[in-house]
């Protein structure tokens, strides 16, 4: 097989050489591709993955990195020792190409998306620039962009961010590359534009005969993706072969993690105690946005974050929100939790609703009502010292001795697992997901009666996953806590949550309890959505669904039903009846014009 | 764009207002008696008081600051109680040397600043940067004065090749006729073909001109290669390289055009500093200027003059800052 | 026992502080730099200690010496008072590094709290602070000093304040930018969950992020403020006869130029390199507090 290898790495080393010395990032002894097949490489941030994508291209910033030995083989030839002009001339964009992760820093801002490409392809394929402008509008029209023409004239920011992806495959595939190196293409996408990205790149890939080197840290994208696979660890692949024998047959014990942590579980158990009083209501709820002409003049439009949600949640009850980017679930919680005043509509916690508070109840009611943010590094400032963040909530609420300040300090760090003297440190000492803890342990200082989660593991480490959500469930149990939990990752609702709420342009078009979302889901946009996203289960790319267009803007959103526009089962009257809230049995609602008195279920 | 425009032309006149509500609040405030000045040291108390109401100095302040914006509305900058002139005609008469210093040596700074900066980040850490990069802080932490007059040691005293200062030399005013288009002798002779005035003139510009260019040139260098390395760090240009763009184009194409708002900025704030510089010099090189105006103007304390220059100069400066926003805004990312 | 917990506080500012002194030491233009400015500053406090001549610093003087070239007696020669011109100049660096202090630190305490309260409160305080700023900063640099200290009169502790009122809106801006971006960061929207009250979160919270690049700025300020002092003395503004400051000597040194040339070059070159070396450390600081730089 390995003869067979249109590229190979042989005994890859890189260095990272900083003050502290020199650190191997990269150690791969042996990696092989063949032609025209997809290879997916798993690893989690910072293990190499970037480095390795550069290296191959040879743009790898050397100092302070250093390529200590090896080979990179493309077709026998090893790159590693062609010069700067070679790889300029005869490798990068003609042989090789790259897909970068972040779609709007990858394009220059300055100029339009038509003046890139063409420039471009001037160089690469020696063409005059009317014949390049012409590749240009072809290449746009291959990976499915609608009116090449007014594309070619608009700027990057100008473009969504799934045309601008698209426009980076249209740049890494215009000069004929063979062989492409897919750097996190999808990471910065919504779940539903990614299952067309990713689609799209499979038939391109198939009808191009591209060879591809896919490099992500989700391993259920790379498993539906590719034919082979390798996992990558502190910098060497320490387990690679075909996608389903790793799967079936993991050996090593990080692999074995890895697929532990994103099977989908088959047992949804009833997870906490609930009782019956309500703790927080929330009633006809909006949330706009002015936009235009801020100061002395109206403002032109509104943004409409948050467009009447309702929610009911009871005491001890884990609520999961779940939604894409721009549905609103981010907005949601923060008018609930009083850090934006809501447009119309009432938030009641407890009793009282909690904009009619003058400004001391106001500050009493935030004893009550607390939250864990996904960003593990910016939630906590890194000028401050770990005992000073966890002791503000307590020094802002309570008048308390620094004595028996510091003791409580040391309580909650040894509730969320950190060791004492850690109260002494600055943020940036600790790892991702004990900095999650820190904030954890924030959280609970005052001991709040609702803990809002948003996206709580998304940004640390899978190791650090489990642990952190375990010890979310065992502190919701000891100090009877409720919850609400944003995520996008449905294995961690799954894990969690009782209740499930989805939302969709600032709207909440489905909710009902875990079993009832994830074994029956009744709206389009749920089903659309559960089955977009990749799962160890799916075996290719072509049994992703797709939802076909962009997500509306929320400043002018569809008339009727918001989700028209791209729903698969669209009818007439869906354009201009907007459906209400049905109930169905077991406390199951959702708002569809397919559901109700007059239809067939 | 047009709103754009029109919204922060608005804003700079607000600006300007303020600019000159300022001024006059410090014009009040100068401790001096202006009126005993104007009427001269001999004067009889009722003369002063005459002096005063012909001055308007004995309105109210309210009305005073009224009458003191119209007039400059009507371009009307008061009298100078030194020459005793318009300060307006002063300044006609004193502008234009030193406009000539400032674009020359503004010229000079762009000329040699810019290619600097960008072959600076061009070649970073190597011999050719660290050099500059030396050279550059080097050339904003010298005294132009002292600068001035150490030119003035060398070229002049020590190897006699430029003159001590003057904008021209006493013989050829006697023997030509000057040419008087814009007041500015390189210009007006250059145009008019009259070559004698042409090198004696340039030949006297020359020290001053290098002096003053010194520290823009620092500045722009500095701030180009800056500007210039903080953008070839970005993605989007190792995305460039990666997609087999050549370098030369990568650099001077891709990441040049993105550094229009920067150099913008860095051009104001050295034709800012430019103008000040020449106000040390002028009267060590005896350039018959503004600088030289303000000089004298401050050691007597004739406030008319030292305001006229000042709104003068604010005003020059709000349109170059006024031109440095349009050209930043033209950045498509900007949503006029 | 309190004592100790004082100490725990200071042991992780005490590791930033060496690892900062590490990196200083990697560039070795910087490390010349920050050893030279300690210098100036040893010279600057013990000046009159060091001086072959401390009385001639003020008024003391001996006529029938003046205006005599360097000597092995008198390194800088004598000026037209026959006053020693290296005593003076070496008392000169203690004139200039505090007014120089003395400036910055007086607009640092107007601008820093302008700005965090601009960036962070947004609104209408916002566009007045900033239309004031605009305003202020719409002065060519070095004209407004000129203006206001045409109002003050001249003097030294005149021109500090002429100076901090003409420097402090750059440090308005440079905050309020850094405010803004803070404002958006995860860990002011907690504080506000928190119910932290609002200055407490400019304060304690916004300000303490914002300092890197203020630091770094006021450093590079200093060589530019020194020039300042210089510049306003030379034209009569600023500092006043008999004090020894290298501006107002160069100025005065005009009347015997160039015959006694001593008179101009030796104090210029004392601006020259001390603000050289400000404006050196405040690069090399630069690089040392960039978060870029810190975390490799």
């Amino acid at each position: 097989m390995i003869d067979l290898a249109y590229f190979e790495i042989k005994d890859l080393k890189v260095n990272h050489n900083t003050f502290e010395g020199k650190r191997t990032v990269l150690d791969i002894s042996v990696l092989a591709i063949e032609k025209g097949k997809t290879y997916g490489i798993v690893g989690e941030s910072g293990t190499g993955k970037t480095v390795l994508a550069l290296t191959i291209l040879g743009l790898l910033q050397c100092p302070p990195g250093e390529i200590v030995s090896g080979e990179i083989l493309l077709d026998k030839d090893n790159l590693l020792t062609k010069s700067k002009r070679e790889l300029e001339k005869c490798i990068r964009g003609k042989k090789i190409s790259m897909i970068f992760q972040d779609p709007m820093s990858t394009l220059n801002p300055v100029y339009t998306v038509g003046q890139q490409m063409t420039q471009v392809l001037k160089q690469n394929k020696n063409l005059t620039e009317k014949e390049a402008k012409i590749e240009a509008l072809n290449m746009i029209q291959t990976v499915k962009l609608a009116d090449p023409e007014d594309i070619y004239k608009k700027y990057p920011h100008q473009l969504s961010g799934g045309q601008r992806q698209r426009i980076i495959i249209a740049l890494a595939l215009a000069c004929g590359a063979e062989f492409l190196i897919a750097d996190e293409p999808t990471r910065n996408l919504d779940v539903t534009i990614q299952a067309s990205i990713l689609k799209l790149l499979k038939e391109l890939q198939e009808s191009f005969g591209v060879t591809v080197l896919f490099i992500a840290n989700n391993l259920s994208l790379v498993s539906v993706f590719c034919d082979d696979i390798g996992i990558l660890y502190d910098g060497r692949i320490i387990e690679q072969g075909p996608v389903r024998e790793i799967l079936d047959n993991p050996k090593e014990a990080y692999t074995k993690l890895l697929i532990k942590s994103v099977k989908k579980q088959d047992e949804i158990s009833i997870k906490s105690k609930i009782e019956e009083e309500v703790l927080l209501d929330v009633v006809n709820l909006k949330k706009y946005f002015p936009i235009g002409e801020g100061f002395m003049s109206k403002p032109k439009a509104y943004v409409k974050a948050v467009d009447d949600v309702s929610l009911k949640i009871k005491k001890g009850e884990v609520l999961g929100i779940v939604g894409e980017s721009g549905c609103g679930k981010s907005t949601l919680v923060n008018t609930i939790l009083h850090l934006y005043n809501s447009t119309s509509g009432e938030v009641i916690l407890d009793g009282q609703n909690i904009y009619s508070l003058n400004k001391k109840e106001s500050r009493e009611m935030r004893k009550k009502i607390q939250i864990v943010f996904q960003d593990p590094f910016w939630s906590l400032n890194p000028r401050w010292l770990i005992k000073d963040i966890i002791a503000e909530p307590i020094s802002v609420h309570e008048k308390i001795e620094s004595a028996e300040l510091l003791n409580r300090v040391f309580e909650l760090l040894e509730m969320v697992g950190i060791d004492k003297d850690a109260a002494y440190k600055y943020p940036h000492e600790f790892s991702g997901g004990q900095r999650q803890r820190i904030a954890i342990a924030r959280a609970l200082a005052v001991n709040p009666d609702l803990v809002v989660l948003d996206e709580p593991t998304s940004s640390i480490d899978v190791f650090s996953q489990t642990q952190i959500l375990n010890l979310l469930a065992d502190l919701k149990e000891k100090f009877k806590l409720t919850n609400i939990l944003i995520s996008h990752d449905l294995g961690v609702v799954q894990k969690m949550a009782d209740n499930i709420a989805i939302m969709y342009l600032g709207k909440v078009v489905e909710y009902g309890n875990s079993d009832q979302i994830f074994k029956e889901p009744l709206h389009p946009y749920t089903k659309a959505l559960f089955n977009s996203i990749p799962t160890l289960e799916i075996n290719s790319v072509k049994e992703l669904v797709t939802i076909e267009g962009n997500v509306p803007s929320a400043i002018n959103p569809p008339d009727g039903c918001r989700f028209h526009t791209r729903c698969p089962k669209v009818m007439d009257r869906c354009k201009i009846d907007i459906p209400e809230v049905i109930t169905l049995s077991g406390g199951h609602q959702v708002s569809c014009l397919l559901y109700g008195s007059e239809s067939n279920v | 764009m047009g709103k754009y425009v029109i919204r922060r032309i608005l804003l700079g006149l607000i600006v300007l207002l303020g600019v000159v509500t300022i001024t006059f609040i410090i014009a009040r405030m100068i401790p001096s008696d202006p009126a005993a000045k104007w009427v001269g040291p001999r004067a009889t108390p009722s003369q002063i008081e005459q002096a005063k109401i012909e001055l308007g100095l004995n309105d109210p302040i309210p009305v005073q600051f009224i009458n003191y914006v119209t007039d400059l509305t009507q371009g009307d900058l008061g009298r100078s109680l030194r020459t005793r002139q318009p300060v307006v005609d002063d300044l006609k008469a004193y502008i234009p040397p030193t406009l000539e210093l400032v674009v020359l040596a503004f010229l000079i700074a762009i000329i040699i600043g810019i290619p600097l900066g960008i072959y600076s980040a061009k070649m970073k850490d190597r011999l050719l940067d660290h050099v500059s990069r030396l050279f550059s802080i080097g050339a904003v932490s010298l005294p132009t004065f002292w600068v001035a007059l150490f030119f003035q040691l060398i070229f002049y005293k020590l190897l006699g090749l430029f003159p001590l200062g003057g904008r021209i030399s006493t013989e050829t005013t006697i023997l030509y006729d000057i040419p008087r288009i814009t007041g500015m002798l390189i210009f007006d002779s250059f145009v008019t073909g009259n070559w004698v005035i042409f090198k004696d003139a340039l030949w006297h510009i020359i020290l001053p001109c290098v002096t003053i260019a010194l520290y823009p040139i620092g500045l722009v260098a500095r701030m180009t290669r800056s500007a210039l390395l903080e953008i070839l760090n970005e993605d989007y240009i190792t995305a460039a390289r990666s997609y087999g763009l050549k370098e030369s184009l990568v650099l001077w194409r891709y990441a040049l055009k993105n550094t229009l708002g920067s150099t913008a900025i860095v051009l104001t704030l050295s034709l800012g500093y430019t103008l000040v510089n020449t106000f040390l010099v002028e009267t060590i090189f005896s350039w018959p200027g503004l600088g030289n105006y303000v000089a004298t103007s401050v050691v007597t304390l004739d406030y008319p003059s030292i305001m006229g220059v000042t709104i003068f100069s604010a005003t020059t400066y709000i349109l170059l800052n006024l031109i440095a926003d349009i050209i930043i805004a033209m950045d498509p990312r900007i949503r006029l | 026992m309190e004592k100790n917990k004082f100490i725990e506080t200071l042991k992780p500012r005490i590791k930033e502080l060496k690892f900062s002194l590490y990196l200083l030491n990697r560039n070795w233009l910087t490390k010349v730099s920050f050893y030279i400015a300690i210098l100036l500053f040893l010279l600057a406090i013990f000046s009159q200690v060091i001086s072959p001549f401390p009385g001639h610093i003020m008024d003391e003087a001996n006529v029938s010496q003046k205006l005599l070239p360097p000597t092995s007696v008198n390194f800088y020669g004598t000026d037209e008072l026959g006053r020693d011109i290296f005593s003076r100049v070496l008392y000169g660096t203690r004139v200039s590094l505090t007014t120089a202090i003395l400036s910055v630190g007086l607009a640092l305490l107007i601008g820093v709290p302008l700005g965090a309260i601009a960036g962070t409160l947004g609104g209408w305080i916002d566009e007045v602070i900033m239309r004031i700023t605009d305003i202020f900063l719409s002065f060519p640099p070095l004209l407004l000093a000129i203006a206001l200290v045409s109002i003050l009169g001249p003097g030294l502790e005149n021109a500090m304040i002429a100076i901090a009122l003409s420097w402090w809106p750059w440090y308005t801006r440079l905050v309020r930018g850094q405010a803004i971006s803070m404002k958006e960061r995860k860990f002011v929207q907690a504080a506000e969950a928190i119910g932290t009250p609002t200055w407490k979160i400019i304060f304690k919270h916004i300000v303490p992020n914002t300092i890197s690049p203020v630091i770094v700025q006021a450093s590079m300020d200093m060589g530019g403020v020194i020039l300042t002092v210089a510049s306003l003395s030379f034209l009569g503004l600023g500092a006043q006869p008999p004090i020894p400051e290298w501006g107002l000597m160069i100025s005065t040194s005009r009347n015997y130029f160039p015959d006694a040339w001593w008179y101009s070059i030796f104090p210029g070159l004392a601006i020259f390199i001390t603000v050289l070396v400000f404006n050196l450390l405040g690069d090399g600081l630069r690089e040392i507090l960039d978060p870029k730089t810190r975390k490799n």
